[in-house]
Protein backbone atom coordinates (compact mmCIF):
# COMPACT_ATOMS: atom_id res chain seq x y z
CA UNK A 1 0.00 0.00 0.00
CA UNK A 2 1.23 3.50 -0.84
CA UNK A 3 1.94 5.48 2.33
CA UNK A 4 0.04 8.72 2.97
CA UNK A 5 3.23 10.46 4.04
CA UNK A 6 6.81 9.45 3.56
CA UNK A 7 9.87 11.27 4.89
CA UNK A 8 13.22 10.27 3.44
CA UNK A 9 16.44 11.34 5.09
CA UNK A 10 15.06 14.70 6.16
CA UNK A 11 17.50 17.31 7.48
CA UNK A 12 16.47 20.75 8.71
CA UNK A 13 18.61 23.68 9.82
CA UNK A 14 17.37 26.70 11.73
CA UNK A 15 19.96 29.32 10.89
CA UNK A 16 23.22 27.74 11.90
CA UNK A 17 21.55 25.19 14.19
CA UNK A 18 21.27 21.65 12.89
CA UNK A 19 17.89 20.56 14.25
CA UNK A 20 16.51 17.60 12.28
CA UNK A 21 19.34 15.21 11.48
CA UNK A 22 18.09 12.62 9.03
CA UNK A 23 14.57 11.50 9.81
CA UNK A 24 12.84 8.66 7.93
CA UNK A 25 9.33 7.43 8.45
CA UNK A 26 6.14 6.42 6.71
CA UNK A 27 2.61 7.01 7.82
CA UNK A 28 -0.16 4.95 6.25
CA UNK A 29 -3.73 6.08 6.00
CA UNK A 30 -5.56 5.59 9.30
CA UNK A 31 -2.33 4.75 11.10
CA UNK A 32 -2.07 7.67 13.50
CA UNK A 33 1.45 8.39 14.64
CA UNK A 34 2.68 9.87 17.90
CA UNK A 35 5.91 11.85 17.92
CA UNK A 36 7.46 11.85 21.38
CA UNK A 37 10.58 13.43 22.72
CA UNK A 38 11.95 15.82 25.26
CA UNK A 39 11.69 19.59 24.97
CA UNK A 40 13.95 20.81 22.21
CA UNK A 41 14.19 17.42 20.52
CA UNK A 42 12.92 18.93 17.26
CA UNK A 43 9.27 17.83 17.23
CA UNK A 44 7.84 21.23 16.33
CA UNK A 45 10.54 21.76 13.74
CA UNK A 46 9.67 18.44 12.15
CA UNK A 47 5.95 19.27 11.93
CA UNK A 48 6.70 22.70 10.48
CA UNK A 49 8.91 21.13 7.84
CA UNK A 50 6.19 18.69 6.81
CA UNK A 51 3.72 21.57 6.57
CA UNK A 52 6.11 23.69 4.52
CA UNK A 53 6.67 26.48 7.03
CA UNK A 54 10.34 25.49 7.23
CA UNK A 55 12.42 24.33 4.28
CA UNK A 56 14.51 21.21 4.74
CA UNK A 57 18.18 21.46 3.81
CA UNK A 58 18.20 17.89 2.52
CA UNK A 59 15.87 14.95 1.98
CA UNK A 60 12.38 14.55 0.60
CA UNK A 61 8.75 14.59 1.68
CA UNK A 62 6.14 12.65 -0.24
CA UNK A 63 2.43 13.08 0.33
CA UNK A 64 0.02 10.65 -1.35
CA UNK A 65 2.80 9.61 -3.67
CA UNK A 66 3.65 13.14 -4.77
CA UNK A 67 6.95 14.79 -3.95
CA UNK A 68 5.98 17.96 -2.08
CA UNK A 69 9.44 18.91 -0.83
CA UNK A 70 9.39 22.13 -2.87
CA UNK A 71 5.65 22.88 -2.62
CA UNK A 72 4.57 26.12 -1.00
CA UNK A 73 2.69 26.28 2.28
CA UNK A 74 -0.76 27.03 0.86
CA UNK A 75 -0.30 24.39 -1.82
CA UNK A 76 0.33 21.70 0.78
CA UNK A 77 -2.74 22.85 2.68
CA UNK A 78 -4.76 22.57 -0.54
CA UNK A 79 -3.45 19.03 -1.04
CA UNK A 80 -4.93 18.05 2.30
CA UNK A 81 -2.39 18.70 5.04
CA UNK A 82 -3.64 20.58 8.09
CA UNK A 83 -1.46 22.13 10.80
CA UNK A 84 -2.58 22.77 14.37
CA UNK A 85 0.25 24.83 15.90
CA UNK A 86 1.18 24.58 19.56
CA UNK A 87 1.00 28.31 20.14
CA UNK A 88 -2.63 28.84 19.26
CA UNK A 89 -2.31 31.05 16.27
CA UNK A 90 -5.97 31.90 15.95
CA UNK A 91 -6.83 35.28 14.40
CA UNK A 92 -7.62 37.26 17.54
CA UNK A 93 -9.20 40.29 15.90
CA UNK A 94 -11.55 38.09 13.85
CA UNK A 95 -14.70 36.48 15.18
CA UNK A 96 -14.90 32.76 15.78
CA UNK A 97 -17.12 32.47 12.69
CA UNK A 98 -14.60 34.36 10.54
CA UNK A 99 -11.81 32.11 11.79
CA UNK A 100 -13.84 29.06 10.81
CA UNK A 101 -14.78 30.46 7.41
CA UNK A 102 -11.11 31.09 6.61
CA UNK A 103 -10.48 27.46 7.46
CA UNK A 104 -13.19 26.55 4.96
CA UNK A 105 -11.61 28.63 2.18
CA UNK A 106 -11.79 26.95 -1.18
CA UNK A 107 -14.53 24.46 -0.38
CA UNK A 108 -17.90 24.39 -2.10
CA UNK A 109 -20.05 27.18 -0.59
CA UNK A 110 -23.08 24.91 -0.43
CA UNK A 111 -21.50 22.56 2.07
CA UNK A 112 -20.23 25.26 4.44
CA UNK A 113 -23.34 25.14 6.70
CA UNK A 114 -23.04 21.39 7.13
CA UNK A 115 -19.31 21.67 7.85
CA UNK A 116 -19.96 24.33 10.51
CA UNK A 117 -22.55 22.02 11.99
CA UNK A 118 -19.97 19.22 11.97
CA UNK A 119 -17.38 21.16 13.96
CA UNK A 120 -19.96 22.58 16.33
CA UNK A 121 -21.12 19.06 17.08
CA UNK A 122 -17.55 18.15 17.98
CA UNK A 123 -16.98 21.39 19.92
CA UNK A 124 -20.42 22.52 21.12
CA UNK A 125 -18.80 25.15 23.36
CA UNK A 126 -17.98 27.20 20.26
CA UNK A 127 -21.61 27.49 19.13
CA UNK A 128 -22.51 30.34 21.43
CA UNK A 129 -19.21 32.10 20.77
CA UNK A 130 -19.52 32.40 16.98
CA UNK A 131 -19.76 36.20 16.97
CA UNK A 132 -17.15 36.79 19.66
CA UNK A 133 -13.68 38.02 18.83
CA UNK A 134 -11.35 35.06 19.11
CA UNK A 135 -8.92 36.91 21.36
CA UNK A 136 -11.60 37.08 24.05
CA UNK A 137 -11.88 33.29 24.27
CA UNK A 138 -10.35 31.29 27.12
CA UNK A 139 -7.24 29.21 26.45
CA UNK A 140 -9.24 25.99 26.11
CA UNK A 141 -11.78 27.61 23.81
CA UNK A 142 -8.98 29.01 21.66
CA UNK A 143 -7.47 25.56 21.35
CA UNK A 144 -10.80 24.14 20.24
CA UNK A 145 -11.03 26.90 17.64
CA UNK A 146 -7.44 26.19 16.61
CA UNK A 147 -8.47 22.62 15.80
CA UNK A 148 -11.97 23.43 14.51
CA UNK A 149 -10.55 25.93 12.02
CA UNK A 150 -8.56 23.13 10.40
CA UNK A 151 -11.11 20.33 10.42
CA UNK A 152 -14.00 22.46 9.18
CA UNK A 153 -12.43 21.80 5.81
CA UNK A 154 -13.38 18.32 4.57
CA UNK A 155 -10.34 18.07 2.30
CA UNK A 156 -7.84 17.64 5.13
CA UNK A 157 -6.47 14.11 5.00
CA UNK A 158 -3.51 14.50 7.35
CA UNK A 159 -3.43 16.57 10.52
CA UNK A 160 -0.19 17.69 12.13
CA UNK A 161 -1.10 18.45 15.72
CA UNK A 162 1.43 20.01 18.09
CA UNK A 163 0.87 19.49 21.83
CA UNK A 164 -2.84 20.22 21.67
CA UNK A 165 -3.63 19.70 25.34
CA UNK A 166 -0.66 21.55 26.81
CA UNK A 167 -1.86 23.57 29.79
CA UNK A 168 -5.53 22.66 29.40
CA UNK A 169 -7.93 21.45 32.07
CA UNK A 170 -9.06 17.78 32.03
CA UNK A 171 -12.43 18.72 30.55
CA UNK A 172 -10.82 20.27 27.49
CA UNK A 173 -8.35 17.40 27.21
CA UNK A 174 -11.33 15.04 27.05
CA UNK A 175 -13.11 17.15 24.40
CA UNK A 176 -10.03 17.32 22.24
CA UNK A 177 -9.28 13.64 22.61
CA UNK A 178 -12.86 12.81 21.56
CA UNK A 179 -12.52 15.13 18.59
CA UNK A 180 -9.48 13.20 17.35
CA UNK A 181 -11.35 9.92 17.71
CA UNK A 182 -14.23 11.26 15.61
CA UNK A 183 -11.80 12.51 12.98
CA UNK A 184 -10.02 9.19 12.85
CA UNK A 185 -13.33 7.42 12.24
CA UNK A 186 -13.98 9.91 9.43
CA UNK A 187 -10.79 8.81 7.74
CA UNK A 188 -8.44 11.62 8.75
CA UNK A 189 -4.93 10.55 9.68
CA UNK A 190 -3.23 12.29 12.59
CA UNK A 191 0.37 12.92 13.50
CA UNK A 192 0.30 13.90 17.13
CA UNK A 193 3.05 15.50 19.17
CA UNK A 194 1.97 14.82 22.72
CA UNK A 195 3.34 13.83 26.10
CA UNK A 196 0.17 12.62 27.83
CA UNK A 197 0.45 8.82 27.66
CA UNK A 198 -3.30 8.22 27.82
CA UNK A 199 -3.92 10.47 24.86
CA UNK A 200 -1.12 8.81 22.91
CA UNK A 201 -2.66 5.42 23.60
CA UNK A 202 -6.19 6.44 22.70
CA UNK A 203 -5.41 8.33 19.52
CA UNK A 204 -2.36 6.73 17.94
CA UNK A 205 -1.32 3.30 16.68
CA UNK A 206 2.39 3.82 16.42
CA UNK A 207 4.98 6.08 17.97
CA UNK A 208 8.43 7.42 17.21
CA UNK A 209 10.74 8.98 19.77
CA UNK A 210 12.82 11.91 18.63
CA UNK A 211 16.03 12.84 20.37
CA UNK A 212 18.45 15.49 19.16
CA UNK A 213 16.78 15.48 15.75
CA UNK A 214 16.97 11.71 15.22
CA UNK A 215 14.48 8.90 15.69
CA UNK A 216 15.90 6.79 18.49
CA UNK A 217 13.01 4.39 19.02
CA UNK A 218 9.73 3.41 17.42
CA UNK A 219 6.98 0.90 17.97
CA UNK A 220 3.31 0.32 18.69
CA UNK A 221 1.75 2.86 21.02
CA UNK A 222 0.29 0.16 23.30
CA UNK A 223 3.83 -0.90 24.12
CA UNK A 224 4.39 2.40 25.94
CA UNK A 225 1.94 1.23 28.57
CA UNK A 226 3.21 -2.27 28.88
CA UNK A 227 6.73 -1.02 29.17
CA UNK A 228 6.82 2.23 31.17
CA UNK A 229 10.60 2.08 31.19
CA UNK A 230 10.57 3.44 27.61
CA UNK A 231 8.86 6.67 28.55
CA UNK A 232 11.06 7.10 31.59
CA UNK A 233 14.25 6.46 29.75
CA UNK A 234 13.68 8.44 26.58
CA UNK A 235 11.35 11.18 27.66
CA UNK A 236 11.66 11.40 31.40
CA UNK A 237 7.93 10.89 31.90
CA UNK A 238 6.68 8.73 34.76
CA UNK A 239 3.78 6.54 33.67
CA UNK A 240 0.97 6.42 36.14
CA UNK A 241 -2.19 5.21 34.51
CA UNK A 242 -2.54 8.33 32.40
CA UNK B 1 -10.05 82.46 22.58
CA UNK B 2 -13.75 82.13 21.95
CA UNK B 3 -15.89 79.03 21.94
CA UNK B 4 -16.64 79.76 18.31
CA UNK B 5 -12.99 79.55 17.33
CA UNK B 6 -12.66 76.30 19.21
CA UNK B 7 -15.65 74.73 17.45
CA UNK B 8 -14.51 75.90 14.03
CA UNK B 9 -11.01 74.54 14.68
CA UNK B 10 -12.42 71.16 15.68
CA UNK B 11 -14.69 70.97 12.64
CA UNK B 12 -11.79 71.90 10.37
CA UNK B 13 -9.71 69.27 12.14
CA UNK B 14 -12.28 66.58 11.48
CA UNK B 15 -12.41 67.63 7.82
CA UNK B 16 -8.63 67.36 7.60
CA UNK B 17 -8.77 64.06 9.46
CA UNK B 18 -11.19 62.69 6.86
CA UNK B 19 -8.60 63.38 4.15
CA UNK B 20 -5.76 62.06 6.26
CA UNK B 21 -7.68 58.83 6.68
CA UNK B 22 -7.78 58.37 2.90
CA UNK B 23 -4.00 58.53 2.59
CA UNK B 24 -3.18 56.68 5.82
CA UNK B 25 -5.50 53.70 5.52
CA UNK B 26 -3.82 52.46 2.34
CA UNK B 27 -0.35 52.97 3.78
CA UNK B 28 -1.35 51.09 6.90
CA UNK B 29 -2.91 48.15 5.00
CA UNK B 30 0.07 47.84 2.66
CA UNK B 31 2.55 47.87 5.51
CA UNK B 32 0.44 45.61 7.72
CA UNK B 33 -0.12 43.02 5.02
CA UNK B 34 3.06 43.06 2.97
CA UNK B 35 5.60 44.67 5.28
CA UNK B 36 6.33 47.26 2.60
CA UNK B 37 7.06 50.81 3.72
CA UNK B 38 5.58 52.51 0.68
CA UNK B 39 7.44 55.77 0.18
CA UNK B 40 5.58 56.35 -3.11
CA UNK B 41 2.27 56.62 -1.30
CA UNK B 42 2.49 60.40 -0.79
CA UNK B 43 3.37 60.86 -4.46
CA UNK B 44 0.18 59.03 -5.44
CA UNK B 45 -1.72 61.37 -3.14
CA UNK B 46 -0.09 64.37 -4.84
CA UNK B 47 -0.53 63.02 -8.35
CA UNK B 48 -4.18 62.29 -7.57
CA UNK B 49 -4.51 65.93 -6.52
CA UNK B 50 -2.96 67.21 -9.78
CA UNK B 51 -5.08 64.93 -11.92
CA UNK B 52 -8.14 65.86 -9.89
CA UNK B 53 -7.33 69.53 -10.43
CA UNK B 54 -6.92 69.10 -14.20
CA UNK B 55 -10.24 67.29 -14.53
CA UNK B 56 -12.06 69.63 -12.11
CA UNK B 57 -10.98 72.71 -13.97
CA UNK B 58 -11.61 71.37 -17.46
CA UNK B 59 -15.00 69.69 -16.77
CA UNK B 60 -16.12 71.85 -13.85
CA UNK B 61 -17.24 68.66 -12.13
CA UNK B 62 -16.11 67.61 -8.68
CA UNK B 63 -17.37 64.06 -9.17
CA UNK B 64 -15.51 63.53 -12.44
CA UNK B 65 -12.26 64.84 -10.99
CA UNK B 66 -12.50 62.60 -7.94
CA UNK B 67 -13.33 59.59 -10.09
CA UNK B 68 -10.43 60.29 -12.46
CA UNK B 69 -7.96 60.70 -9.58
CA UNK B 70 -9.12 57.49 -7.91
CA UNK B 71 -9.14 55.41 -11.09
CA UNK B 72 -5.77 56.61 -12.38
CA UNK B 73 -3.99 56.15 -9.04
CA UNK B 74 -5.55 52.69 -8.57
CA UNK B 75 -4.19 51.74 -11.94
CA UNK B 76 -0.77 53.21 -11.21
CA UNK B 77 -0.63 51.54 -7.77
CA UNK B 78 -1.64 48.18 -9.19
CA UNK B 79 1.05 48.53 -11.86
CA UNK B 80 3.73 49.43 -9.32
CA UNK B 81 2.86 46.33 -7.30
CA UNK B 82 2.49 43.80 -10.08
CA UNK B 83 5.19 45.28 -12.33
CA UNK B 84 7.91 46.21 -9.84
CA UNK B 85 7.35 45.01 -6.29
CA UNK B 86 6.27 41.43 -7.08
CA UNK B 87 9.69 40.71 -8.50
CA UNK B 88 11.23 41.54 -5.13
CA UNK B 89 8.74 39.52 -3.14
CA UNK B 90 10.16 38.77 0.30
CA UNK B 91 12.92 41.38 -0.01
CA UNK B 92 11.53 44.11 2.21
CA UNK B 93 14.52 46.42 1.85
CA UNK B 94 14.58 46.04 -1.93
CA UNK B 95 10.89 46.85 -2.07
CA UNK B 96 11.30 49.96 0.08
CA UNK B 97 14.11 51.13 -2.22
CA UNK B 98 11.88 50.62 -5.26
CA UNK B 99 9.15 52.74 -3.70
CA UNK B 100 11.72 55.48 -2.98
CA UNK B 101 12.72 55.35 -6.64
CA UNK B 102 9.10 55.61 -7.74
CA UNK B 103 8.57 58.50 -5.34
CA UNK B 104 11.50 60.46 -6.76
CA UNK B 105 10.41 59.76 -10.31
CA UNK B 106 6.79 60.79 -9.73
CA UNK B 107 7.66 63.90 -7.73
CA UNK B 108 10.16 65.06 -10.31
CA UNK B 109 7.77 64.42 -13.18
CA UNK B 110 5.01 66.36 -11.42
CA UNK B 111 7.41 69.24 -10.82
CA UNK B 112 8.36 69.32 -14.50
CA UNK B 113 4.71 69.36 -15.58
CA UNK B 114 3.13 71.63 -12.97
CA UNK B 115 6.05 73.60 -11.53
CA UNK B 116 5.96 75.53 -8.27
CA UNK B 117 2.47 77.00 -8.57
CA UNK B 118 -0.25 76.10 -6.10
CA UNK B 119 -3.39 75.15 -7.97
CA UNK B 120 -6.82 75.39 -6.44
CA UNK B 121 -10.32 74.90 -7.72
CA UNK B 122 -13.57 75.11 -5.78
CA UNK B 123 -16.89 73.68 -7.03
CA UNK B 124 -19.58 76.35 -7.43
CA UNK B 125 -22.08 74.30 -5.48
CA UNK B 126 -19.88 74.20 -2.36
CA UNK B 127 -18.30 77.66 -2.51
CA UNK B 128 -20.39 79.22 0.21
CA UNK B 129 -20.66 79.21 3.96
CA UNK B 130 -23.38 77.95 6.27
CA UNK B 131 -24.42 79.51 9.54
CA UNK B 132 -25.28 77.03 12.27
CA UNK B 133 -26.13 78.28 15.74
CA UNK B 134 -24.49 81.60 15.03
CA UNK B 135 -21.23 80.03 13.86
CA UNK B 136 -20.08 80.23 10.27
CA UNK B 137 -18.77 77.09 8.56
CA UNK B 138 -17.34 76.57 5.09
CA UNK B 139 -19.63 74.34 3.07
CA UNK B 140 -16.75 72.47 1.48
CA UNK B 141 -15.22 71.45 4.79
CA UNK B 142 -18.58 70.11 5.98
CA UNK B 143 -18.83 68.22 2.70
CA UNK B 144 -15.37 66.75 3.37
CA UNK B 145 -16.56 65.38 6.70
CA UNK B 146 -19.64 63.74 5.16
CA UNK B 147 -17.64 62.41 2.21
CA UNK B 148 -14.93 61.06 4.50
CA UNK B 149 -17.56 59.26 6.58
CA UNK B 150 -18.92 57.57 3.45
CA UNK B 151 -15.43 56.49 2.35
CA UNK B 152 -14.53 55.21 5.81
CA UNK B 153 -17.76 53.20 5.88
CA UNK B 154 -16.94 51.76 2.46
CA UNK B 155 -13.43 50.73 3.49
CA UNK B 156 -14.77 49.27 6.70
CA UNK B 157 -17.39 47.24 4.81
CA UNK B 158 -14.80 45.95 2.37
CA UNK B 159 -12.57 44.76 5.18
CA UNK B 160 -15.39 43.40 7.29
CA UNK B 161 -17.78 41.81 4.83
CA UNK B 162 -15.83 40.60 1.81
CA UNK B 163 -13.68 37.50 1.49
CA UNK B 164 -10.69 39.56 0.45
CA UNK B 165 -11.21 41.84 3.42
CA UNK B 166 -11.33 38.94 5.87
CA UNK B 167 -8.19 37.41 4.37
CA UNK B 168 -6.39 40.77 4.54
CA UNK B 169 -7.33 41.28 8.20
CA UNK B 170 -6.25 37.76 9.10
CA UNK B 171 -3.00 38.00 7.14
CA UNK B 172 -2.09 41.28 8.85
CA UNK B 173 -2.22 39.29 12.10
CA UNK B 174 -0.53 36.10 10.95
CA UNK B 175 0.18 35.63 7.27
CA UNK B 176 1.80 32.23 7.65
CA UNK B 177 -1.25 30.80 9.39
CA UNK B 178 -3.56 32.11 6.64
CA UNK B 179 -1.40 30.28 4.11
CA UNK B 180 -1.42 27.16 6.27
CA UNK B 181 -5.20 27.17 5.79
CA UNK B 182 -4.71 26.91 2.03
CA UNK B 183 -5.03 30.55 1.01
CA UNK B 184 -2.51 32.18 -1.34
CA UNK B 185 -2.05 35.49 0.45
CA UNK B 186 0.03 36.93 -2.40
CA UNK B 187 -3.14 37.13 -4.46
CA UNK B 188 -4.43 39.87 -2.15
CA UNK B 189 -1.34 42.04 -2.58
CA UNK B 190 -2.28 43.60 -5.90
CA UNK B 191 -5.84 44.31 -4.81
CA UNK B 192 -4.56 45.92 -1.61
CA UNK B 193 -2.26 48.17 -3.62
CA UNK B 194 -5.06 49.07 -6.02
CA UNK B 195 -7.36 49.92 -3.14
CA UNK B 196 -4.76 51.82 -1.10
CA UNK B 197 -3.47 53.80 -4.07
CA UNK B 198 -6.99 54.68 -5.23
CA UNK B 199 -7.78 55.98 -1.75
CA UNK B 200 -4.59 58.04 -1.73
CA UNK B 201 -5.43 59.57 -5.14
CA UNK B 202 -8.95 60.31 -3.96
CA UNK B 203 -7.68 61.92 -0.75
CA UNK B 204 -5.31 64.17 -2.67
CA UNK B 205 -7.97 65.25 -5.14
CA UNK B 206 -10.64 65.92 -2.55
CA UNK B 207 -8.25 68.23 -0.69
CA UNK B 208 -7.66 70.50 -3.73
CA UNK B 209 -10.72 72.74 -3.19
CA UNK B 210 -9.60 73.42 0.36
CA UNK B 211 -5.81 73.56 0.46
CA UNK B 212 -4.85 73.27 -3.23
CA UNK B 213 -2.07 71.19 -4.74
CA UNK B 214 1.64 72.08 -4.76
CA UNK B 215 4.92 70.19 -5.29
CA UNK B 216 5.65 69.34 -1.64
CA UNK B 217 2.13 68.06 -0.97
CA UNK B 218 3.22 64.45 -1.39
CA UNK B 219 6.11 64.40 1.03
CA UNK B 220 4.24 66.49 3.61
CA UNK B 221 1.26 64.16 3.71
CA UNK B 222 3.43 61.06 3.50
CA UNK B 223 5.04 62.11 6.77
CA UNK B 224 1.63 62.80 8.31
CA UNK B 225 0.47 59.38 7.18
CA UNK B 226 3.54 57.66 8.65
CA UNK B 227 2.83 59.36 11.96
CA UNK B 228 -0.83 58.32 11.82
CA UNK B 229 0.03 54.69 11.12
CA UNK B 230 2.39 54.66 14.10
CA UNK B 231 -0.14 56.40 16.34
CA UNK B 232 -3.07 54.23 15.31
CA UNK B 233 -1.34 50.87 15.35
CA UNK B 234 -0.21 49.19 12.14
CA UNK B 235 -2.89 47.53 10.05
CA UNK B 236 -5.73 48.54 12.35
CA UNK B 237 -8.73 50.14 10.64
CA UNK B 238 -10.21 51.72 13.76
CA UNK B 239 -6.75 52.79 14.89
CA UNK B 240 -6.04 54.52 11.59
CA UNK B 241 -9.42 56.24 11.64
CA UNK B 242 -9.05 57.40 15.24
CA UNK B 243 -5.46 58.56 14.69
CA UNK B 244 -6.42 60.45 11.50
CA UNK B 245 -9.11 62.37 13.35
CA UNK B 246 -6.83 62.94 16.34
CA UNK B 247 -4.02 64.24 14.15
CA UNK B 248 -6.40 66.37 12.07
CA UNK B 249 -7.97 68.00 15.09
CA UNK B 250 -4.66 68.47 16.94
CA UNK B 251 -3.10 70.03 13.87
CA UNK B 252 -5.97 72.47 13.36
CA UNK B 253 -6.17 73.42 17.03
CA UNK B 254 -2.45 74.09 17.02
CA UNK B 255 -2.80 76.11 13.81
CA UNK B 256 -5.37 78.36 15.51
CA UNK B 257 -3.78 78.68 18.91
CA UNK B 258 -0.03 78.01 18.58
CA UNK B 259 0.64 78.48 14.85
CA UNK B 260 4.44 78.34 15.26
CA UNK B 261 4.11 74.81 16.59
CA UNK B 262 1.45 73.53 14.19
CA UNK B 263 3.72 71.52 11.91
CA UNK B 264 5.45 69.82 14.81
CA UNK B 265 2.39 68.80 16.82
CA UNK B 266 1.79 65.63 14.82
CA UNK B 267 5.27 64.39 15.51
CA UNK B 268 5.09 65.36 19.17
CA UNK B 269 1.88 63.32 19.32
CA UNK B 270 3.64 60.43 17.60
CA UNK B 271 6.55 60.49 20.04
CA UNK B 272 4.13 60.58 22.97
CA UNK B 273 2.31 57.52 21.64
CA UNK B 274 5.60 55.73 20.98
CA UNK B 275 6.65 56.35 24.57
CA UNK B 276 3.36 55.55 26.25
CA UNK B 277 1.77 52.97 23.96
CA UNK B 278 4.35 51.65 21.49
CA UNK B 279 1.83 49.27 19.91
CA UNK B 280 -0.40 52.20 18.90
CA UNK B 281 -3.81 53.31 20.10
CA UNK B 282 -5.74 50.32 18.86
CA UNK B 283 -4.82 46.66 18.78
CA UNK B 284 -6.00 44.84 15.62
N1 LIG C 1 13.29 29.98 15.73
C1 LIG C 1 14.31 29.29 16.24
N2 LIG C 1 15.57 29.72 16.08
C2 LIG C 1 16.60 29.03 16.57
N3 LIG C 1 16.49 27.92 17.26
C3 LIG C 1 15.27 27.42 17.46
C4 LIG C 1 14.11 28.08 16.97
N4 LIG C 1 13.03 27.34 17.31
C5 LIG C 1 13.51 26.30 18.00
N5 LIG C 1 14.85 26.33 18.09
C6 LIG C 1 15.68 25.32 18.70
O1 LIG C 1 15.53 24.17 17.92
C7 LIG C 1 15.51 23.02 18.71
C8 LIG C 1 14.27 22.20 18.42
O2 LIG C 1 13.16 22.95 18.76
P1 LIG C 1 11.68 22.40 18.62
O3 LIG C 1 11.51 21.83 17.27
O4 LIG C 1 10.76 23.50 19.01
O5 LIG C 1 11.66 21.24 19.70
P2 LIG C 1 10.42 20.56 20.40
O6 LIG C 1 9.17 20.94 19.70
O7 LIG C 1 10.72 19.10 20.33
O8 LIG C 1 10.43 21.03 21.83
C9 LIG C 1 15.59 23.50 20.14
O9 LIG C 1 16.92 23.33 20.58
C10 LIG C 1 15.24 24.95 20.09
O10 LIG C 1 15.91 25.66 21.09
MG1 LIG D 1 7.48 21.89 20.39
Amino acid sequence: MRPLLELKDLHVHLGTLYIIQGVNFRVHEGENLAILGRNGAGKTTLLKSIMGILKPSKGSIKFRGRDITGARLHERARMGIGYVPDTRRIFGSLTVRENLLLGAAGIDKKIIPERLEFVLKIFPDLAKLMNHKARNLSGGQQQMLNIARIIVNPHRRLLLVDEPTEGLSPLYVKRISEAFEVLTREGVTIILVETKPLLVKRITKRYVILSHGKIVKEGDSGELFENPEIMRRYIGVEMRGG
Amino acid sequence: MSLETLIVAIVDGIALGATLFMISSGLSLIFGLMGIVNFAHGSLFMLGAYIGYEVFSSTNSLALGLAAATASMSLLGGTIESGLLKRKSGDVLGQALITIGVMLLLDRTAWIIWGETTYKWVPDSLKGVIELGGIIFYEYRLFLIAFGAVIAAAVFSFLKYTNYGTIIRAAIEDREMVEALGIDVRKTFTITFILGSGLAGLGGAVLVPWLGVYPTLGITYLLYAFAIVVIGGIGSFTGTLAASLLVGVTQQLAAYYVPWLAEATIFILMLAVLLLRPEGLVRG
